[in-house]
């Protein structure tokens, strides 16, 4: 695991491209420095994304055949997608569950990797975040978070406000990153998983 | 009540008919409130609209029976056309809650407002189904304070055209400056030099308008008109060249391009209008693309009276140009908006080519114009396979405005 060193080094604008931690907002280098954090600290975004209950019968959790990983799947999926400004709030119910998005947009070198965990001081009013949800060498974008109130009372929570933390890990990077790819997003996106051929011979008549 | 037929008057009917039309409309606005509004301003004019009607509503209600067929008349027509303008502006305000449009955009605009037109404007954006940006510049009765700016539906999303709102948002200054007021004794002597300039033009358009009664006074109020409503434009031109620098050029560019033949007296001719905006930015040291707008099409005036009319305040408003460019910049000056700095957009042009968003701060402006140079420079991204890179470079844009956005209220604070 990275250390507040290692963290505030990467985070330098004068690294080398292939070892540049990026972050924008940058966090706040002298609170990592002085609380030697091992980790940092994200915001949360001010776009949500919740599911259409009222129009949705059920949701396959597997890709079809031909399928794919397009853009377009969240778009036309049974969401409504939320902007909540700054100052102001979204209240998530208990029970309920809603994608947020960080309000940083990071870009995470081939040599390194992460994940994400929430923060322990919410998780104790019920706001559970997706835990130690991995981050793959090269991803670049805003990371959607996957929020749950298991609580049982709502919960206000607020653009701008500390949501979760990444940890992050050196790794033998791969033959090519994919910096230069165009994935990057700055809504909650809602993918389907990808097409799993075995699974999808499973389902075959014999 | 009738006395033959045992039915109610046609003034009590008529009047219940103006009453349920506005209950109808007050029910509406109940529903609209419940919308997700992504600012309060939005909100805020809903509430300003609603407690209107509701004194409207009391006003019809109280009318007694006895009250004349006459006042009856009076109350319902104006009821009847303040539905009409405000239901529009109601689905005006609906639709600036839709996800589609770019609300990390409303931050910026208004903070320009704020700054030029007055400290305690709103600004409600949202979209239309037409394919025209266009604007309520202050001027509707009940919404005083309010700046409503629209783009088309279809486009709502679409950073790059953010620069066109300059030149909407250009139509509240012209009025908050009373611009029209200040250029009109040096118009009006353009507009007499103009007309005794060409007398033959003169003669044609007199012989046909004294038919109707009409005199040399008809032409030069006439020619007014026409000049004062095409150095509007111009103004608004200048305004959003001089807020988002050759961003604008190229919004201007991407949306009227390659022109268009039908001419309105209401706005130069489309030749003349990009000549303005070249000439506007050599007053500001922009570079601009020497292509930019070649091949241009003209649009020619129609022939008759009406273009004889058109052709005289298009000779006034060249000669008036120039002072209305002017006072546009002084405007701006005088406001403290800053210009695009070429270290700005290099700045932004080299984060968004990096694949993120500009961290340091930057404006609205140098945001839009990196993304235009860097959509020019790779030839324009609009093959089927450049999709990816495209929708990335709009939302690396649009994560550069929320950043920025958030350094201001930071720093701020």
């Amino acid at each position: 695991m990275l250390s507040s060193n290692e963290i505030l080094t990467a985070l330098d604008a004068d690294v080398d491209a292939a070892e540049r931690l990026t972050v924008v907002p940058c966090p706040d280098r002298e609170a990592i420095r002085q609380r030697e954090a091992t980790s940092i600290d994200l915001r949360l975004g001010r776009w949500f994304r919740s599911f259409r209950q009222t129009q949705t019968r059920s949701v396959s959790l597997v890709a079809q055949a031909g399928g794919g990983l397009r853009d377009g799947t969240a778009e036309k999926s049974p969401t409504k997608q939320h902007f909540v400004p700054f100052g102001d709030h979204y209240v998530l119910h208990p029970g309920r569950f809603v994608l947020g998005v960080t309000l940083e947009w990071l870009q995470i070198p081939p040599c390194f990797s992460g994940y994400v965990t929430g923060k322990s001081s919410l998780g104790r009013h019920g706001l559970v975040i997706e835990t130690a949800a991995g981050i793959h060498p090269s991803f670049s974008g805003c990371l959607t978070l996957e929020l749950a109130n298991v609580g049982e009372v709502p919960l206000q929570i607020y653009p701008g406000m500390t949501i979760c933390q990444i940890f992050l890990h050196r790794t033998e990077p791969g033959r090519g990153g994919n910096l230069g790819d165009f994935s990057g997003r700055r809504k909650p996106i809602l993918k389907s998983p990808p097409f799993d051929p075995i699974f999808h011979k499973l389902r075959e008549p014999i | 009540m009738s006395a033959t037929t045992g039915q109610a008057s046609a003034k009590v009917l008529r009047l219940s008919s103006a009453r349920r039309r506005v209950r109808a409309f007050l029910e509406q606005i109940e529903e609209l409130e419940a919308a997700d509004f992504p600012h309060e301003d939005g909100r805020e004019a809903l509430a300003k609209i609603k407690e209107q009607f509701l004194i409207r509503r009391e006003s019809l209600s109280r009318l007694p029976d006895t009250v004349t067929d006459d006042v009856v008349d009076q109350m319902c027509a104006n009821t009847s056309m303040t539905l009409s303008k405000f239901t529009e502006v109601l689905g005006f305000i609906l639709r600036s809650t839709n996800v589609r449009n770019a609300f990390e955009v409303h931050f910026p605009l208004k903070r320009l407002i704020q700054q030029t037109i007055a400290k305690d404007a709103k600004l409600v954006m949202s979209s239309e189904w037409n394919f025209v940006p266009f604007t309520w510049p202050m001027n509707l009765p009940l919404l005083e304070k309010f700046v409503l700016v629209g783009g088309p539906a279809p486009e709502s999303s679409n950073m790059l055209i953010v620069p066109l709102a300059g030149h909407e948002i250009g139509h509240s200054a012209w009025r908050c400056e009373e611009v029209a007021t200040s250029i009109q004794p040096g118009l009006t002597n353009a507009i007499n030099d103009v007309i005794n300039a060409h007398p033959q033009v003169r003669d044609r358009i007199l012989e046909d308008v004294r038919r109707s009664g009409h005199d040399v006074s008809w032409l030069q109020h006439a020619c007014l008109a026409f000049a004062i409503k095409q150095l509007e434009e111009l103004f608004c031109d200048m305004f959003g060249l001089y807020v988002f620098g050759p961003a604008y050029l190229y919004a201007y560019e991407y949306f009227l391009a390659p022109g268009d033949k039908a001419r309105s007296s209401l706005y130069p001719s489309s030749r003349d209008r990009v000549g303005y905006l070249l000439n506007g930015a050599q007053a500001l040291g922009l570079e601009v693309e020497p292509d930019l707008f070649d091949r241009w099409i003209d649009s020619a005036n129609r022939p008759g009276t009406s273009g004889d009319v058109t052709l005289l305040a298009d000779k006034a408003v060249r000669q008036s140009f120039e002072v209305v460019r002017d006072h546009a910049f002084a405007f701006l000056r005088r406001a403290n908006v800053p210009m695009c700095s070429a270290e700005g957009i290099e700045r932004v042009a080299s984060a968004l080519s990096r694949g993120v968003p500009d961290g340091e701060g930057a404006t609205l402006a140098e945001i839009v114009t990196a993304g235009w140079r860097l959509l020019r420079n790779r030839g324009g991204l609009s093959l089927e396979d450049e999709q990816p890179e495209h929708l990335m470079l709009h939302e690396l844009m649009l994560k550069s405005v929320e950043v920025s956005e958030f350094r201001l209220r930071v720093a701020n604070a």
